[in-house]
């Protein structure tokens, strides 16, 4: 895992069991005039090692890379004979165009906006890879090549619900003995250029807050938009049998899947909740458990005005009044909204609250808002055992998953 | 595995649906040539089977805006399917759709207003002009342009669809893939019909560009025309379909995707001949994109499959015996097979 607050999950799990925030103002670009001027953000070249793909390899491919890495440290495929019995799942949707080639392209742009294509392909400083390296299947396409594996390659490409409908792909090619191992997960290399200006316009993002820290405010009363986060999570998934005939030490279990769409606007959240209620729903039958035995559920928890409230709505209309028992809290309110990455990230930190026996905070509450009135963890950790757990993702579009993770106890 | 195709809906340079497009295939006819609706002399004599020639002007229309054409392409084709199965009378939470969505560039041509009015001197661009004020030239709902997803979300909107909602990018194996998600949705009981559809992207300067660097291996000259278009099937459990007295087209029997290493398209053609029984050295008939629709990328396979049913539909078998296709679907050195068979 890789996130702003850590270039592994240690880092990363401890800085947040601390309440520490991973938003800063930017220093990728220089974004003086947009509305807004802060992000989640990764020092790459610090903190990942030089790879001979960065030259022609997307930002997406490195955050990527460096946490497959640190997954396949924990559970190595060398000695998985038949290669194409290995999968790859990915959540993201590759990169936008980055400055230069922006720049390149709007020099051969006359005044009506046509673009010369010939003086473009021979102008030395336009790089035709970019255009490859920007596709979304590209970076799961080379992981693949790098891990060898020749299984189904799925790169899933739902916005904020990819990471979460990614391993629950990955599970599903599990139970059906489609592959033996998936390797899984998300990234999100969100904090470039074209892509911050977007959510700038979209008027989605935070633009109101005393500091960069506190922007990210879920549930709390004075939130108002997300922060956009970078990072990247990978996951390996195999069956129990498999991997304990591996040696693998185990993390935990994906319990269950559930996936929905809204079907009510692009923009906009159903406002009964419907869509995150069928997910959760799916996801917890699918474990072939009930509401009854969910102990904590990582939120979706994006700090806009619409999530928030209605995620709280969900939780009230899956639980029923036990809803106010069970921890709800958002990793978001730390490392921001990585979108196709957040998914993996936030499933993986569940698992590893689970193992800890630590549900990790939901940072800047600090004014009650009446529709959020459930226990979202307020800004301390709580040790607390759980053992099973939603992770939710509920994508701009309407793409609703959920994931009901259990412990490595649990399955002991 | 013998999944129902219940319903099809096929767009394609060459007509708008799958019995048009088989016969005009059959006669010959081809939709390929010189790109239209923008200069692509930059690329050499490249030709294209396009159906969007003309650049589209979208200031005032939010869903050009937020879909693009070949999102709009999806929607129109999911909701022919979705008709023509019937698929209304199902519980809208049971209703299913897999999408492999071709590439969703961000259209660079729509930052050109505003990068264009950063310039100071010469060809520079300013990004202090830019952020300062010139990047409010840029419509609200560029952003959504960018987003693989939008699409799929939209078609839940307009065919109140609330089930599995999956989209994966964005090549031709993505396009077997999703048919087989949704495939495995059914079996898994996750979903009891399923839209599965694909769609190619827009044959664009970047498209061209990223086909001008193709890095897969060298294979039939169809692959090296882009084509636009899609298609979308409706897929059912065939007891279930028969229980409803829906029309049966064909089935889908099986299928594979593989990925690396040499020819992916060979080893998934061989897992998915194991599940029907079929040795991998007897030929079963193959279905790549003719030449004149052009390589349809994501849209390829699902667009195969409505064709080939219509090609079976239209030269009725004098056997009892079912015939069975394969449709192959190539990406970035990543390949799939699907098996259908026909309904007799």
């Amino acid at each position: 895992m890789i996130t702003a607050l850590g270039a592994d999950l240690h880092t990363t799990f401890e800085a947040m069991q601390a309440g520490r925030s991973g938003v800063r103002r930017l220093t990728r670009f220089d974004p003086t005039g947009l509305p807004v001027d802060i992000g989640a953000e990764i020092d790459v070249d610090a903190l990942i090692a030089p790879h001979a793909l960065d030259e022609h390899g997307s930002s997406e491919l490195r955050l990527l890379r460096h946490a497959a890495e640190q997954a396949l440290a924990g559970a190595p495929l060398d000695g998985i004979e038949d290669r194409g019995r290995i999968a790859v799942a990915i959540g993201g949707h590759g990169c936008t165009p980055g400055v230069q080639s922006i720049h390149t392209t709007i020099k051969h742009t006359d005044a009506d906006g046509h673009v010369d294509m010939t003086g473009l392909r021979t102008d030395p400083a336009f790089d035709t890879l970019e255009w490859v390296s920007r596709s979304p299947e590209t970076a799961p396409t080379l992981l693949a090549h790098l891990l060898d594996a020749r299984g189904p390659v799925l790169p899933v490409v739902s916005a904020c619900a990819a990471g979460t409908q990614a391993i629950g792909e990955g599970l599903r090619m599990i139970r059906e003995g489609r592959a033996d191992v998936v390797v899984t997960g998300g990234a999100e290399p969100l904090l470039s250029y074209s892509y911050y200006l977007g959510f700038a316009i979209l008027g989605a993002l935070s633009r109101r807050y005393s500091s960069p820290e506190t922007a990210s405010r879920p549930f709390d009363r004075r939130r108002n938009g997300f922060v956009i986060g970078e990072g990247a999570a990978v996951l390996v998934l195999e069956t129990l049998a498999g991997a304990r005939a591996r040696g693998r030490k185990i993390l935990g279990e994906v319990l269950g899947y559930g996936d929905s769409a809204d079907g009510y606007r692009i923009t906009d959240m159903h406002p009964e909740a419907d869509g995150a209620v069928q997910a959760m729903q799916a996801a917890i039958a699918d474990a072939g458990l009930t509401p009854q035995d969910v102990d904590y559920v990582n939120a979706h928890g994006t700090s806009t005005p619409i999530n928030d409230p209605t995620e709280t709505l969900a939780c009230k209309r899956v639980f029923g009044e036990r809803a106010y028992q069970v921890p709800i809290s958002s990793n978001k309110s730390m490392i921001g909204h990585t979108i196709g990455a957040a998914g993996a990230i936030e499933g993986f930190l569940t698992l590893e609250g689970m193992r800890r026996g630590i549900l990790l905070p939901t940072i800047n509450q600090e004014a009650k808002d009446r529709r959020c009135d459930l226990d979202y963890v307020p800004n301390e950790a709580r040790e607390q055992p759980h053992h099973v757990a939603l992770s939710n993702s509920f994508g701009f579009g309407g793409q609703n998953a959920c994931l009901c993770l259990g412990s490595a106890e649990r399955i002991a | 595995m013998r999944v129902a195709i219940t319903a099809a809906a096929v767009r394609t340079a060459l007509g708008d649906d799958a019995d048009r497009v088989w016969r005009a295939i059959a006669a010959g006819e081809s939709a390929v040539g010189p790109v239209q609706g923008f200069d692509a002399s930059g690329f050499g004599d490249v030709q294209a089977a396009q159906i969007w020639t003309e650049p589209e002007t979208a200031e005032d229309d939010p869903a050009l805006r937020i879909l693009g054409p070949h999102g709009r392409l999806l929607d129109a084709v999911a909701m022919e399917a979705h008709a023509a199965a019937g698929l209304a009378s199902f519980t809208r939470e049971h209703v299913g759709l897999f999408v492999a969505m071709g590439m969703v560039d961000s259209p660079i041509d729509d930052l050109a207003a505003a990068a264009l009015a950063s310039r100071e001197g010469g060809d520079a661009m300013s990004m202090k002009t830019f952020f300062a004020g010139a990047y409010r030239q840029i419509h609200p709902l560029w952003p959504l342009s960018m987003l693989n997803n939008v699409a799929a979300g939209q078609i839940a909107i307009d065919l109140d669809i609330r089930g599995d909602n999956v989209v994966l990018a964005s090549d031709g194996d993505a396009g077997v893939r999703a048919i087989l998600e949704g495939a495995y949705a059914l079996e898994e009981g996750s979903a009891r019909a399923v839209l599965a559809a694909g769609v190619s992207g827009r044959v664009s300067p970047a498209h061209l560009a990223r086909l001008a660097l193709d890095v897969r291996l060298p294979g039939p000259a169809c692959f090296e025309t882009p084509g636009e278009g899609g298609a979308a099937l409706v897929l059912e459990r065939e007891d279930e379909a028969r229980a409803r007295g829906a029309p049966i087209l064909g089935f889908l029997r099986g299928g594979s995707t593989a990925f690396g290493g040499e020819a992916p398209e060979l080893r998934a053609a061989r897992s998915a001949g194991e599940q029907v029984g079929r040795s991998p050295d007897v030929p079963i008939g193959v279905q790549f994109s003719p030449p004149g629709i052009g390589y349809l990328g994501a849209g390829g396979p699902a667009t195969m499959v409505a064709v080939t049913l219509a090609e079976w539909r239209a030269h009725p078998s004098d056997s009892s015996e079912a015939r069975v296709g394969n449709i192959i679907g190539t990406g970035l050195d990543g390949g799939g097979m699907l098996i259908i068979e026909e309904a007799v």
